[in-house]
């Protein structure tokens, strides 16, 4: 109860936090509702979280980035190789 | 025809039983799992690569964790069951190969720095400025020109924060992955995960007050 009453603006910054992440339990919630009616800072600081949340999801994919044909082929040769050493080893230990 | 997709309908029995019955065995298996990767390498290597790369920023680390990822793939491809697609698997495997990455790499700083790691600076000093940000406001973006401008700045803003709270932010808000997923990926709490993605956003937020009006 008296956490309810108590919660100041760095506390109220990590509830939200957590809230965008996980559910938070009642008394939190109701902690930080009273709290939400009380300071416009943090009204507005919850409408900047909620944009960042927006926008960093909401951010297009850059040009394809394509696996260059080099590496690729390393790629190919290591998975070929390391295979065989595989196999070789398994049956001689079989 | 693939090799892979002549097998591809019989359950491939497992490399135990098959190399049991001798080493010609072995090595049908051997050739049926590198068939299977090279088929996974031509459909998911750019894709596997391109998230590597977004997140490891440099080019041979990403192709390195890449090739990991398939050799992983390849040696465990007898518990890859069809429940999942291979693209959600190989994904899997290839966050795994990420966090033993940042891992190691934190690991690696500790031990050769003497001087306190972007991270450790970023929790000890710049969080007093983080918090004097409270007071600070930035306007939304109007117009769609802005919207782009402003995406762009968060993006410099994310890619600015240290790799300790990046690579859990990008875990959590970018792909979206549940948060037990994230603390097993990362290896750490949930209460450290909140921490850090309460610094991130916090580092977002005052980045943006800093660098838009």
């Amino acid at each position: 109860m008296v956490f309810m009453l108590t919660l100041r603006c760095k506390g109220f910054e990590r509830i939200e936090s957590r809230s965008l992440d996980e559910p938070i339990s009642w008394s939190h919630r109701v902690a930080k509702f009273g709290h939400w009616l009380a300071c416009s800072r943090c009204r507005h600081t919850v409408h900047q979280l909620d944009t960042i949340e927006k926008v960093v999801r909401s951010i297009p994919k850059s040009d394809p980035v394509v696996l260059p044909e080099d590496a690729r082929d390393r790629i190919a040769n290591r998975l070929r190789s390391s295979k065989h050493d595989d196999a070789s080893q398994k049956s001689q230990n079989d | 025809m693939p090799f892979a997709k002549i097998w591809a309908p019989m359950r491939s029995p497992s490399s135990k039983e098959n190399c049991s019955a001798g080493p010609l065995n072995c090595d049908i298996r051997a050739d049926y799992e590198i068939e299977q990767g090279l088929e996974w390498l031509a459909q998911f290597g750019d894709q596997l690569y391109a998230y590597a790369l977004q997140r490891v920023r440099c080019l041979e680390v990403a192709e390195d964790i890449v090739q990991e990822t398939f050799l992983t793939a390849i040696s465990s491809a007898e518990t890859f069951e069809s429940k999942s697609s291979p693209e959600t698997w190989l994904m899997g495997i290839l966050r795994h190969k990420l966090a033993d990455h940042y891992r190691r790499k934190s690991r690696y700083q500790s031990l050769i720095q003497v001087e306190p790691d972007s991270a450790e600076r970023f929790f000890k000093q710049e969080l007093d400025t983080i918090e004097s940000s409270h007071n600070q406001r930035w306007s939304d973006p109007d117009s769609a020109i802005e919207q782009a401008e402003f995406q762009s700045v968060v993006t410099n803003c994310v890619n600015d924060l240290p790799d300790l709270v990046r690579q859990a932010f990008e875990f959590r808000v970018v792909d979206r992955l549940d948060t037990n997923e994230v603390c097993e990926l990362l290896g750490i709490s949930s209460n450290n995960l909140a921490a850090r993605l309460y610094r991130a956003r916090a580092y977002v937020r005052d980045c943006l007050a800093r660098r838009w009006f």
